[in-house]
């Protein structure tokens, strides 16, 4: 894993235990980002996006009202997000695949079970900094493509119906991208 | 004709945002254990809280024990706000060294998400109280001993009954 300087990263943290605000407040700042706003449930969270401008955000599965898996399917899908590709980590105190499957299919970039550690939760922020996935827009979905570790070079057996034309699809709009950015 | 990439399907669109993240960090020569090092020294001014706050917490939850609800949805409410406390002490429990505030949390929490309101016993959640208030006086951090890892193993027993 490498060392990175986060200073200039802002970081807003959506979660209704105050001691855990605190918590991830205290490791945040810990591992160098000192823009931390933590509010205690979703709606704030959303006007938070608006007014701090955060690069990434954590959440908590488990609030009042909106819930962690809502507020990512907002900011991925309401026509008034200003931050649909935002990189965002959800985080849960269940072990419960259909939260993991149901928060996946919502746009989350990172899902982590409680307890925090810190060398985990600094695993899952070089992860989002160093391996970003392509985003995908589509009827019924909208989020970060969820097939982590896409090789648009594989040519060994594919195991899922359609993978070779998803592959073949986003390595086209990959060189799209690539010539796109060598013509500007 | 085949090998002609197939063109993206309509309504589908992949592109790769920005990557804002990876344009505000710089990679450091020093170590990841330095970084790990320091959010753990910065963590470590909230380690004399985490006590209080749980044994805060346990009295919170003995308070709304000993009332005696006369309506359900006032008791549902209560089940609820107890389910969530508890949950809130499973995911802290780790991240301060207390795993067995977390095991007995956990099976708290799933007694109070399993069984309805009406059929919840007080004296199955006033053992978990018990326990994770003991567990917080006498410190101890780590998977205790046998004795401890037994009590556990009993209230989970209970809870699961």
């Amino acid at each position: 894993m490498r060392s990175y300087d986060l200073s200039r990263l802002r970081t807003l943290v959506v979660d209704d235990d105050r001691h855990m605000r605190a918590i991830y407040t205290k490791i945040l700042r810990g591992l160098g980002i000192h823009a931390v706003l933590d509010v205690a449930d979703a709606i704030n969270g959303l006007e938070a996006i608006a007014a701090f401008r955060p690069d990434f955000a954590i959440i908590d599965y488990d609030l009042p009202g909106m819930d962690g898996i809502e507020f990512v399917r907002t900011v991925r899908t309401s026509p008034t997000s200003l931050e649909p590709c935002m990189p965002i980590m959800l985080i849960t105190g269940y072990a419960d695949a259909g939260i993991v499957r149901r928060a996946r299919d919502a746009g989350a970039n990172e899902i982590m079970r409680k307890p925090i550690t810190i060398p985990s939760l600094y695993a899952r922020i070089t992860a989002m900094i160093e391996r970003p996935r392509p985003f995908v827009r589509a009827p019924g979905y909208v989020g970060p493509c969820r097939r982590r570790h896409t090789n648009v070079a594989y040519t060994g057996v594919e195991r899922r119906a359609g993978e070779t034309e998803f592959r073949r699809n986003l390595a086209q709009r990959m060189n799209e991208i690539a010539l796109s950015a060598r013509r500007r | 004709m085949n090998d002609m990439p197939k063109p993206t399907p309509p309504g589908v669109d992949i592109f790769e945002p920005p990557n804002f993240l990876k344009a505000k960090v710089k990679v450091l020569d020093a170590p990841v254990e330095e970084i790990i090092g320091n959010a753990n020294r910065s963590l470590a001014e909230l380690r004399t809280h985490y006590e209080t706050w749980t044994l805060e917490e346990v009295g919170r939850l003995y308070d709304l024990l000993a009332r005696r609800w006369t309506k359900d949805t006032e008791r549902a409410l209560a089940s609820d706000m107890m389910r969530r406390t508890a949950n809130d002490m499973r995911g802290r429990g780790g991240t301060f060294e207390y795993p067995l505030i977390s095991q007995i949390a956990e099976s708290l929490c799933e007694y109070l998400g399993r069984v309805t309101p009406a059929e919840q016993r007080e004296d199955i959640i006033r053992a978990h109280l018990d326990a994770i208030q003991a567990v917080i006086r006498q410190k101890i951090q780590g998977p205790g001993d046998a004795t401890a890892q037994a009590i556990v193993a009993g209230l989970r027993k209970a809870a699961l009954r």
